[in-house]
């Protein structure tokens, strides 16, 4: 399978691009972060664990829709990257869907929400 | 099952839709030219080959209540989400592999949206538990995966792998999807059903029958993260019920609980440009814990003529009140206990809902200092103590009516948008399908193509054909005056009249009579329209035409080296009632080439501002002669059409090429 394809050969839906500093990593995702989209979520947990830093900062501003198995992929790069001795921060859009799904799960306990 | 709906196929063989309507009880529509046509006539279900866009969006568009994806495994029986499908419902079958790849629970809420004009929270909030059924359905469901145990990397990349392996297998990417909602007054319910093993609500033992799969009544309770999504679905649906041996998830909404959007917007906005009775009716909350200050506050604003009115002491109290019942308008004290108004202020803006809620802040404190951190935690204006009454109900009404029109001006504009492109669509669907062309071309042995660009988001310009069975074909394209909304509605008003008179359609001068008596008393004076219309004489070799005004046709031959122009003078339809038309006739042997087109090609002027000349036009059709089909001809016109035009052309554009006894490879639209 080629990059940007998902396993049914369409288009997949969501894309990232990991920005690698000195000190952190950021993560950029647009688009629509779903169920669909595992195996591009595979991804970004891959590449976000090669990157270094201590700080890790996922921006979900330009993410249109985001469901629960969205939502799980925060809670494992958060994971994963706590057994890096590694911080994660979310950026969030002030509204829209992902804000609204973000409060549902009361996701600000969880993760530190960064405006 | 009830005749109220009748099934049209889309890219499906017709037959197959035959055995499909008989199997299932429900009739065929066999009448129309194309699909769009047919679905104008009433609700039907869309039977659909392919999956696309296109088809989804044709499928959950009035007058259209659904759509099944058909696949070469045989014909389904009748899936039961369908068999009483009401009059307001709609409904959506497809296979597991065509739901992993597209937007389907945006796309079915989309739709919802359009229909009953809801508010986008409200679509939104829809959307949010639909993505969460179907999820479940395919991944659980209909491709047998349990659910998480522990959400840790390692067990996620075998749970993905695990997806991505059955995602290769027929066996389970060929079980369906199902969706139905239906709607009344005041709820809305959606049902998502699949064709996976499924579990036993309660066997004999009282415990899970299938490990397969959990319960979604076990994801309800469980707090794992697996059971996210049906939380969500629990936090954002009035009513959840699992059924049929977990094969069905039912969810009710209210369609009336929800932030203002686009309904409710607009009768704000009425109300606004009226005296705006509303205002009065304002919800606001005071929050003090003096509760002097408060009676203050409270006299004042009822004197003022408020009348409905709450209060909180502290913080906690106020941020109680307004989740229970959202307020228009907050007047908020700073030093309270249990929670300063600082903090109230910052909770209140990181709720979506209340991101333009009006909050006014008292302060006591007259300084520079307050009055920033006041506007960093969100507060929309300041009123100092001690509280003057004018001072207070002049920013009271000034925010209330800020807060109303913008609420009203946000639901207005997502409306009309919403409703622009729906009419788009419909503007769309006014063409020839490709299925309707491939088979009315294959009958009469010739090849049509076109293609048509609206220059705004609406146009005035459609093409199309029609045909009588066994005996002749007709093409024609017609162009309003100017383009967008008013013209857009013309084209359906004039498409609808093309149907009706179809009994004169083989005289090419009475077609158009015909219809210049109908649509001249429809139409407001200064609208009118071009219109060339001609009929392919197959046993006289001639193509016979009437035009009203329309750009000269182009024609030649096949493998010829000029194309000529033809009269096509003529009243142009919708300015006198009693204007007459004659036919005119041109050679059409095999392998003759007409060629027809709206006056956008002739009218759009190049970076110099020069027009693309008649003669420059014939030449460059002349260089398409080599193109023995008819979408390759269409195609070298319009690419040499943009090779000369400066960008963007200002007019609708409208191409048509018809050849006799080319190979039917017709193109619909948009080459």
């Amino acid at each position: 399978m080629h990059p940007g394809a998902n396993c049914l050969g369409g288009k997949n839906q969501v894309e990232f691009t990991v920005s690698d500093k000195e000190d952190e990593a950021e993560v950029k995702i647009t688009g629509r972060l779903t169920f669909a989209e595992h195996e591009q979520c595979r991804r970004i947990m891959a590449e976000l664990g090669e990157s270094s830093g201590n700080r890790q900062v996922v921006d979900l501003r330009e993410v249109e829709f985001i469901d629960s198995a969205g939502l799980g992929l925060l809670l494992l790069l958060r994971e994963n990257a706590e057994k890096q001795s590694r911080s994660v921060v979310l950026r969030v859009p002030a509204e829209g869907q992902v804000r609204r799904m973000l409060d549902i799960a009361r996701f600000q306990d969880l993760i530190p929400i960064e405006n | 099952m009830s005749s109220r709906l009748r099934l049209c196929g889309e890219g499906v063989a017709s037959g197959l839709v035959a055995r499909l309507a008989a199997l299932w009880g429900m009739p065929e529509d066999n009448t129309g030219e194309n699909t769009a046509e047919k679905t104008a006539s009433g609700p039907h279900i869309l039977v659909f080959g392919e999956i696309s866009e296109d088809n989804l969006h044709r499928a959950l568009s009035p007058p259209c209540q659904g759509g099944m994806e058909l696949k070469d495994d045989g014909l389904p029986p009748l899936p039961p989400l369908l068999s009483d499908l009401p009059e307001n419902g709609l409904f959506l079958s497809l296979t597991s592999a065509s739901a992993f790849s597209y937007n389907v629970a945006g796309r079915v809420c989309e739709a919802l949206g359009r229909r009953l004009s809801l508010a986008d929270r409200r679509r939104q909030d829809m959307e949010t538990v639909l993505q969460e059924a179907v999820a479940n359905a395919l991944i659980h469901g209909n491709l047998g995966i349990q659910s998480l145990e522990s959400l840790d990397a390692r067990g996620f990349v075998r749970y993905s792998q695990l997806l991505s392996r059955r995602l290769l297998f027929d066996e389970y990417t060929s079980r369906r999807l199902h969706i139905r909602v239906t709607w009344d007054d005041d709820t809305i319910e959606i049902t998502v059903a699949d064709e996976g093993l499924g579990y036993d609500i309660q066997d004999e033992s009282g415990e899970d029958a299938s490990p397969e799969r959990e319960s979604p009544e076990d994801i309800l309770k469980s707090d794992r993260p697996s059971g996210r999504g049906m939380a969500i679905i629990r936090s954002l649906t009035g009513h959840v019920e699992a059924s049929d041996h977990g094969h069905r998830l039912a969810m009710r909404f209210s369609r009336t609980e929800a932030a203002p959007g686009s309904q409710e917007g607009a009768e704000r906005l009425r109300d606004r440009l009226s005296v705006s009775p509303g205002m009065m009716d304002s919800r606001i909350l005071v929050v003090d814990d003096d509760a002097v200050v408060i009676d203050l506050i409270v006299s004042y604003l009822t004197a003022a003529g408020f009348r409905n009115l709450d209060t909180a002491s502290d913080g906690q109290e106020a941020m109680e009140k307004v989740m229970q019942s959202p307020p228009d308008l907050v007047v908020l004290d700073i030093v309270m206990p249990r929670m300063d108004g600082y903090e109230v202020a910052r909770n209140l803006r990181r709720i979506p809902e209340f991101h333009d809620l009006p909050i006014l802040v008292e302060t006591g404190y007259d300084n520079a200092e307050d009055r920033k951190k006041a506007f960093d935690s969100g507060a929309t204006d300041l009123v100092i103590k001690p509280i003057q009454k004018a001072e207070l109900v002049a920013r009271v009404m000034v925010h209330l009516e800020n807060h109303h029109l913008i609420q009203g001006l946000r639901g207005y504009h997502d409306r009309v948008e919403s409703e622009l492109a729906f009419a788009r669509q419909m503007q769309r669907d006014l063409l020839p399908s490709r299925e309707f062309l491939e088979r009315v071309c294959q009958r009469h042995d010739v090849g049509v193509a076109g293609y048509f660009e609206p220059s705004s988001e609406l146009g005035g310009d459609f093409w199309g054909v029609v045909e009588s069975r066994d005996e002749w074909l007709g093409v024609y394209v017609v162009d309003f005056t100017g383009h967008g909304v008013m013209s857009a509605l013309n084209t359906f008003r004039l498409h609808a009249l093309l149907s009706e008179i179809r009994d004169h359609a083989a005289d090419p001068a009475a077609y158009l009579t015909a219809l210049n008596q109908r649509l001249t008393p429809l139409l407001p004076t200064g609208q009118f329209a071009t219109m060339v219309y001609g009929v392919v004489d197959a046993e006289k070799d001639l193509f016979t035409y009437a035009a009203a005004g329309a750009p000269s046709p182009l024609f030649g031959q096949v493998g010829g080296k000029e194309m000529e122009f033809t009269d096509a003078s003529g009243v142009p339809l919708g300015i006198d009632a009693a204007s007459q038309y004659r036919n005119r006739s041109i050679p059409l042997p095999p392998g003759g080439v007409v060629f027809l087109y709206s006056d956008a090609l002739i009218e759009s002027a190049d970076a110099s501002g020069a027009m693309m000349e008649d003669a420059a036009l014939a030449e460059l059709a002349s260089r398409q002669l080599d193109a023995a089909e008819p979408a390759a001809f269409v195609k070298g016109v319009i690419d040499g059409f943009y090779g000369h035009a400066a960008l963007p052309v200002t007019d609708d554009l409208t191409a048509v090429c018809l050849i006799r006894g080319s190979p039917p490879l017709p193109v619909g639209e948009g080459i």
